[in-house]
C-alpha cells in the first residue's frame, strides 16, 4: 500500500521529494510537510522511506499478508554503509536484517569513464546492439552530447524566489517552455509522426553511411532544444515517439 | 543607541507599573495558552499513553539514573543545540532565533522590572544584550523566511504568501523588528514615529503570546518531550519499531551479511546527503 507521512515527525527537509521516482512526494502548501499527492501511483519502492532522515514515512502492508499489528520499518545508515530492516509480526515475532549498501566509502569508487577505451568498430557492429538506438551505437561518430548538437545546458528549476523574480532569462525560459508544453498536433496512428518533431532543431548531418532503414531514421525526437525543461512528461513523450 | 534601555526612556510617558503589568499579562497568556493547547490537542495524554505503551513493549528496563542521563542528553543535544535538524542551515537559523528570543525576553523582563526608569541606571551589558537578542531573531528569522523555508526554497512560492502556520514565525520576527525600530526612533528623537512603532510592537507581541493555541509557539515545550520519548524508546529497545542493529555492534559484525564490510571503515561518509535536496 502507498506511503504515508507522520506529519508530526516530518520537518519538510525535502529528501523524499527529491528521491521519489514517481514524483508523487510533495510539500503540503499549508502545513509545509511532505505528503503523498497520488497514493494510487505509489510503487512502494521504499525510496522515500529509506531517505527520510526523521523516519517520518511509513508504508502499510497489505492486509492479507500483514494484518493489523504488524510493522515493517527500515533504517538506512549511510555513515555505516548498512541498511537494517525490522519486521514485527502480529504475534510479536520479529525478524531483523542488516545488510551492506556499499563496501567502499561513498564517492570513492566512481568509475572514470573518460579513461575507459572507446568501443571498437567490431563492438559497435556487434549484433548485440541490433535493437539499440543508433546514438548508443555511435554510428555517426562519437557520443552525442548537448555541445555536439549545438545546445547548452540551462538551469531548468528555480530553487529560490529571488532567482525567479530577478532573472530576466527566467521569464524568457518560461515562455519558451510554455510554448513547448503546448499540445502538439498528433499524427495519424501508425503514420510515424513524432511529437513536436518540427519544433526540434536538426541534428548535424551524418557523415556515416546508413546501414539499415532503422539506422537512417532520424532520432531527433530524443533531443530537446536548448532551454527546454526536461520533465518526466516530456521524457516519456520523446521515448514513446522513438 | 545600543547601550540605552528603551523601557527607561519610555517611562517618561508610560508608567513602569503599566509596563510591568503588560509583561505579567503576557507571561500569564503563555502559561494559559500552552495549557489550553495541551488539553485541547490531548498532547500530554498522547505523550503519557505512548510512554506507557513503550514501557509495556520494552525489551530492556530503563532505570531512573539512565532516564536522568537521557534527560540531560535531550537537554544538551536536542534542546540546547537543536540536534534534531538535519539541514545545517536550518539548524543555525533555529539556534539564532531560539537564543535570540530567549535573550530578548529575559533582558526585557530584567529591564522592565529591574531598571524601569532612568533613576536606576541600566547596566550596559543588559541593554546591549536586548539589541543583540532582537538582531539574532531578525537574522535567523528573515534568513529562514526568505531563503530556507521549504516552500520558498523548494516550490518557489512567494515569501509574501502567508498561512496560519506562519503565525508564530511572522509575529516573532515582526515583534523584534518593530521593537528595534521603536528603540532606534525613540533614541533618534522622532516621538510620533516612535509611538507608531511602539503600537506596532505591542500589537505584534500581544498576537505572539495570545495566539499560542493557534500557532506553533508551544513547540518549545512538546518538542523536547518528544525528543526525550524518542531517546527512551531507543534505550528500552522499542525505538518506534525501527531497527536497532548497527554495524559497530560486535555481535552484528559476526553476521554473514557483514562479511563484505569486514575491511571497510566504520564511517563511510555521506551518500545522498552529500547534496542538499533541491531537485524538485
Amino acid at each position: 500500500m502507498p506511503t504515508f507521512v507522520y506529519m508530526t515527525r516530518c520537518d519538510g527537509c525535502g529528501h523524499c521529494v527529491d528521491i521519489c521516482p514517481s514524483d508523487i512526494m510533495h510539500i503540503d502548501p499549508t502545513y509545509r510537510r511532505a505528503y503523498n499527492i497520488e497514493p494510487n501511483m505509489c510503487w512502494e519502492c521504499y525510496s522515500c522511506v529509506k531517505a527520510c532522515p526523521q523516519h517520518a514515512i511509513d508504508v502499510r502492508g497489505y492486509a492479507d499478508f500483514a494484518p493489523l499489528g504488524h510493522s515493517v520499518r527500515v533504517d538506512r545508515d549511510e555513515e555505516k554503509g548498512t541498511i537494517a530492516w525490522r519486521i514485527k509480526f502480529r504475534n510479536g515475532a520479529e525478524k531483523n536484517f542488516l545488510s551492506p549498501i556499499t563496501t567502499k566509502p561513498w564517492g570513492t569508487a566512481i568509475p572514470k569513464l573518460a579513461d575507459v577505451p572507446a568501443p571498437s568498430k567490431d563492438m559497435r557492429d556487434s549484433e548485440l546492439l541490433y535493437n539499440e538506438p543508433k546514438y548508443i551505437r555511435m554510428d555517426e561518430g562519437g557520443l552525442h552530447t548537448l555541445e555536439s548538437n549545438g545546445h547548452k545546458m540551462k538551469k531548468g528549476v528555480y530553487y529560490c524566489w529571488l532567482t525567479k523574480r530577478s532573472s530576466k532569462t527566467a521569464s524568457i525560459f518560461w515562455s519558451a517552455a510554455r510554448a513547448l508544453a503546448a499540445p502538439a498536433p498528433r499524427g495519424k496512428p501508425g503514420s510515424g509522426a513524432r511529437t513536436r518533431k518540427s519544433s526540434l532543431p536538426r541534428r548535424p548531418t551524418s557523415t556515416a553511411p546508413a546501414r539499415s532503414p532503422r539506422a537512417s531514421t532520424p532520432s531527433t525526437a530524443t533531443w530537446a532544444p536548448a532551454g527546454a525543461r526536461i520533465t518526466r512528461r516530456t521524457m516519456s513523450a520523446t521515448h514513446a515517439s522513438t | 543607541m545600543f547601550t540605552s534601555n528603551p523601557f527607561a526612556e519610555l517611562s517618561a510617558s508610560v508608567s513602569p507599573a503599566i509596563m510591568q503589568a503588560y509583561v505579567i499579562v503576557m507571561a500569564v497568556l503563555v502559561v494559559a495558552g500552552t495549557l489550553f493547547d495541551v488539553i485541547h490537542k490531548h498532547s500530554a495524554q498522547y505523550f503519557f499513553e505512548n510512554m506507557r505503551a513503550g514501557k509495556a513493549k520494552a525489551k530492556k528496563s530503563v532505570g531512573g539514573g539512565k532516564k536522568i542521563g537521557i534527560a540531560v542528553q535531550t537537554a544538551v543535544v536536542d534542546v540546547a543545540m537543536s540536534g534534531e535538524f538535519c539541514n545545517q542551515r536550518r539548524r543555525v537559523a533555529h539556534l539564532l532565533g531560539m537564543y535570540g528570543f530567549v535573550i530578548f525576553v529575559v533582558t526585557t523582563a530584567i529591564m522592565v522590572f529591574g531598571y524601569p526608569t532612568p533613576a536606576t541606571p541600566t547596566p550596559q551589558i543588559v541593554a546591549v544584550l536586548w539589541y543583540i537578542g532582537a538582531l539574532m531573531v531578525c537574522v535567523g528569522g528573515y534568513w529562514f523566511w526568505f531563503f530556507i523555508r521549504v516552500d520558498v526554497a523548494a516550490e518557489g512560492q512567494s515569501p509574501l504568501r502567508l498561512m496560519r502556520a506562519d503565525l508564530f514565525i511572522i509575529t516573532l520576527v515582526l515583534s523584534c523588528t518593530f521593537g528595534l525600530i521603536w528603540a532606534w526612533l525613540q533614541t533618534a528623537g522622532s516621538p510620533v514615529w516612535a509611538t507608531i512603532f511602539l503600537g506596532l510592537f505591542l500589537i505584534d507581541t500581544t498576537i505572539l503570546f495570545a495566539g499560542i493555541p493557534w500557532s506553533k509557539f508551544s513547540h518549545m515545550f512538546f518538542k523536547p518531550a518528544a525528543a526525550f520519548e524518542k531517546r527512551v524508546g531507543k534505550a528500552n529497545g522499542t525505538a518506534q519499531n525501527l531497527p536497532t542493529q548497527t554495524r559497530d555492534d560486535p555481535e552484528q559484525q559476526k553476521r554473514h551479511s557483514m562479511e563484505l564490510l569486514v575491511k571497510a571503515p566504520m564511517n563511510m561518509g555521506l551518500g545522498i546527503k552529500r547534496e542538499a535536496p533541491r531537485h524538485y
